[in-house]
């Protein structure tokens, strides 16, 4: 089989391909744990595009085409001009030998024409063949080895561990001015946090965590009831000198799983933790602490009650 | 705490998942461009003086937004539509950051998050001046780079057949003398086959910015996971230039999409020393990254020669790097947004 037409079944080949695995994730709600939202939409339409884009150059294949542009250029090399020979391209993309009007053969002009037909930037069934292996393969092999979440070590490695909350000792997320009137109070929690029907406050982990780095904040939280839905992984020997704590954590994600970044911290117990599997999510009531490590603040939950829950609708923060 | 083949192929997939859809949606409009905009289209669209032009492409992302992805296979066709290299580049390098949707993400990035929880997440954002100072220093260093560029021939910039087939263009550019560019257009779209070499085209762009999308995307897959992140944070209550050029290596290993880059740098909390420090270096990350990042520097390799994609990486990061050190010294806390 001729380059130009190897090169144009090849391509076709890799847009079925990704079409196939945007689509397998989309349809096998896969999408859900690797994207967030909106992006989750993106294989849907992707997929199906690409397929499209795929079968539209299938049925086309061996249509003559124009070649898009006029010709009217002076080939130079040529020693003619192309005005002066009316030529439409019409190449048979089957055929490897362009009957071209001038007797030269395409592979010879220095422009390139991106179609099939025409020069490819001197595309060689080798090298075809090594974009396909460059492309399908680590597609294919994530495809099949990608699992719905990362291991602990990868969250270790993206900072499940930190406990660096506190940029800015001295700013305020409650706005103060520096003046008791405007000191943030439990008033002012209540007024912007919902509670639960047992009277807890609704607080998401992503909060808690920060609220390290607020005074006021931390000061108003500490002793009152919160209740908080994340996940759970075991807790290292840093964090956790007599082993009562398990890492209670969720993942932000900004667009999709690779950019996810867990943010979370110690849940204490005060004796052995009760065994859950990793990455379980559970539904966690207690108080927050702010003890000293390391000249500064981290968060601890202290744990009241925790009860394992079904795996969230919108599992990404 | 090694490499993981798990963990590099959920992120592999993670990211192909969120990329090739913008790849197909690049390469469909740059097979359209290549079947229906007529070669000398672009010329006339701009400013005849180049200068002019240049600084008129740093704005076209505001008309045409698109993102990093697929801006690539897009700038490859209008260069060799006949689009002068320096505006393309200042288009190429602006377009992510420098367009509505960035803009309000920025926004609302920076504004807090969490909704009625927002306060609570300890966080005091300046939106309106991170975001301007986003968009202004993305649009100086685009069009300092697009001025850059001008001075140099295209063939020191391009690769070989991107050079033939703008050289190509560049000689049939007379025949549009009378003819308007919808006119053009319109003439196009009588012939039923220009769609199929739009497809062609189109098809022949996503397998190769899709081959050099892959390879970063797998690079950008074990950066990801791996502990190569770890520590970073150390660097950052340091000199405010190694605090900023830390957030631009953190931003071009996070290979994250610039509609949405704003919302990880906002919460990314570390023990910068004061606010003003904080913002220059997120300004860092967040200039630089839709620019250069690990995935972007293979694909600019299938338009660019592999000498001017390392030039033209190490110039954005010592122009973005001194700006960005240079903005540390605005008081913050003084402005009145």
């Amino acid at each position: 089989m001729p380059a130009p037409r190897f090169f144009h079944y090849a391509g076709i080949l890799i847009l079925f391909a990704w079409s196939g695995v945007l689509l397998y994730f989309y349809a096998s709600g896969r999408v859900n744990f690797l994207l967030k939202g909106n992006f989750q939409y993106g294989p849907l339409f992707g997929g199906l595009g690409l397929a499209v884009m795929g079968l539209f150059n299938l049925f086309t294949a061996k249509a003559k085409v124009d070649c898009g542009h006029d010709h009217d250029h002076d080939h130079s090399h040529c020693g003619h001009d192309h005005h002066e020979h009316t030529h439409e391209c019409d190449h048979d993309q089957s055929e490897n030998d362009h009957e071209h009007a001038c007797d030269h053969p395409h592979h010879e002009h220095a422009h390139d024409h991106d179609h099939v037909g025409h020069s490819h930037d001197d595309q060689t069934i080798p090298s075809i063949l090594a974009t396909m292996v460059i492309v399908l393969v680590p597609t294919f092999a994530a495809a099949n080895m990608a699992q719905n979440k990362f291991s602990v070590d990868a969250l270790a490695n993206k900072g499940l561990y930190s406990n660096e909350v506190n940029a800015l000792p001295t700013e305020k997320a409650s706005s103060s001015t520096g003046t008791d009137s405007d000191k943030y109070t439990l008033a002012d929690l209540e007024k912007q946090v919902r509670k639960s029907d047992d009277g807890n406050f609704l607080i998401p982990v992503p909060s808690l965590f920060y609220s390290a780095a607020d005074e006021e904040l931390a000061d108003v939280l500490v002793g009152q009831p919160v209740e908080t839905t994340g996940q759970v992984a075991p807790e290292i020997a840093e964090n956790d000198p007599d082993g009562t704590r398990l890492r209670f954590y969720r993942l932000f994600v900004s667009c999709c799983l690779a950019d996810a970044r867990p943010i979370g911290f110690s849940a204490e117990f005060g004796k052995a933790p009760p065994e859950f599997a990793q990455d379980s999510w559970v539904k966690i009531v207690g108080e927050m602490t702010y003890p000293d490590q390391d000249g500064r603040k981290v968060p601890v939950l202290k744990v009241k009650d925790i009860v394992a829950i079904p795996e969230p609708k919108d599992m990404m923060y | 705490m090694g490499l993981n083949l798990a963990d590099i192929s959920t992120a592999l997939m993670s990211l192909l998942l969120e990329g090739l859809p913008f790849i197909f949606l690049g390469t469909l409009i740059s097979g359209f461009i290549d079947a229906y905009l007529p070669p000398w289209a672009m010329e006339r669209m701009l400013p005849k003086r180049r200068a002019l032009a240049i600084f008129a492409s740093g704005f076209l992302g505001i008309i045409f937004p698109v993102c990093e992805c697929a801006i690539v296979p897009v700038i490859g066709r209008l260069i060799r539509k006949g689009l002068p290299v320096s505006c393309a580049v200042t288009y190429m390098l602006a377009a992510p950051i420098i367009n509505p949707i960035t803009a309000t993400s920025t926004m609302i990035g920076f504004s807090g998050q969490g909704g009625d929880l927002g306060p609570l997440m300890g966080i005091q954002h300046h939106p309106i001046f991170v975001t301007g100072s986003r968009l202004l220093i993305a649009y100086v260093v685009c069009v300092i780079i697009g001025l850059l560029i001008q001075k140099v021939a295209a063939s020191s910039l391009l690769k070989k057949h991107v050079l033939d087939a703008m050289k190509a263009n560049q000689q049939s550019k007379d025949a549009g003398e009378g003819l308007s560019i919808f006119g053009a257009i319109r003439s196009s779209l009588r012939e039923g086959n220009r769609l199929i070499l739009a497809f062609r085209t189109a098809m022949r762009d996503s397998v190769d910015t899709g081959m050099y999308f892959t390879i970063g995307a797998a690079l950008t897959a074990i950066f990801n996971t791996s502990a190569l992140q770890q520590g970073l944070g150390d660097f950052m209550s340091g000199h405010i230039t190694i605090a900023v050029a830390t957030m631009m290596v953190l931003a071009f290993i996070l290979s994250l999409c610039s509609t949405s880059d704003a919302f990880v740098a906002a919460t990314l909390k570390v023990a910068f020393p004061s606010q003003a420090y904080e913002y220059a270096a997120k300004l860092g990350f967040l200039v630089f990254g839709p620019m250069v990042d690990v995935k972007l520097l293979f694909m600019y390799a299938s338009i660019f020669r592999a000498k001017f994609v390392w030039m033209l990486v190490c110039g954005l990061f010592l122009l973005i790097g001194i700006i960005c050190s240079l903005w540390s010294l605005i008081p913050v806390e003084k402005l009145p947004f």
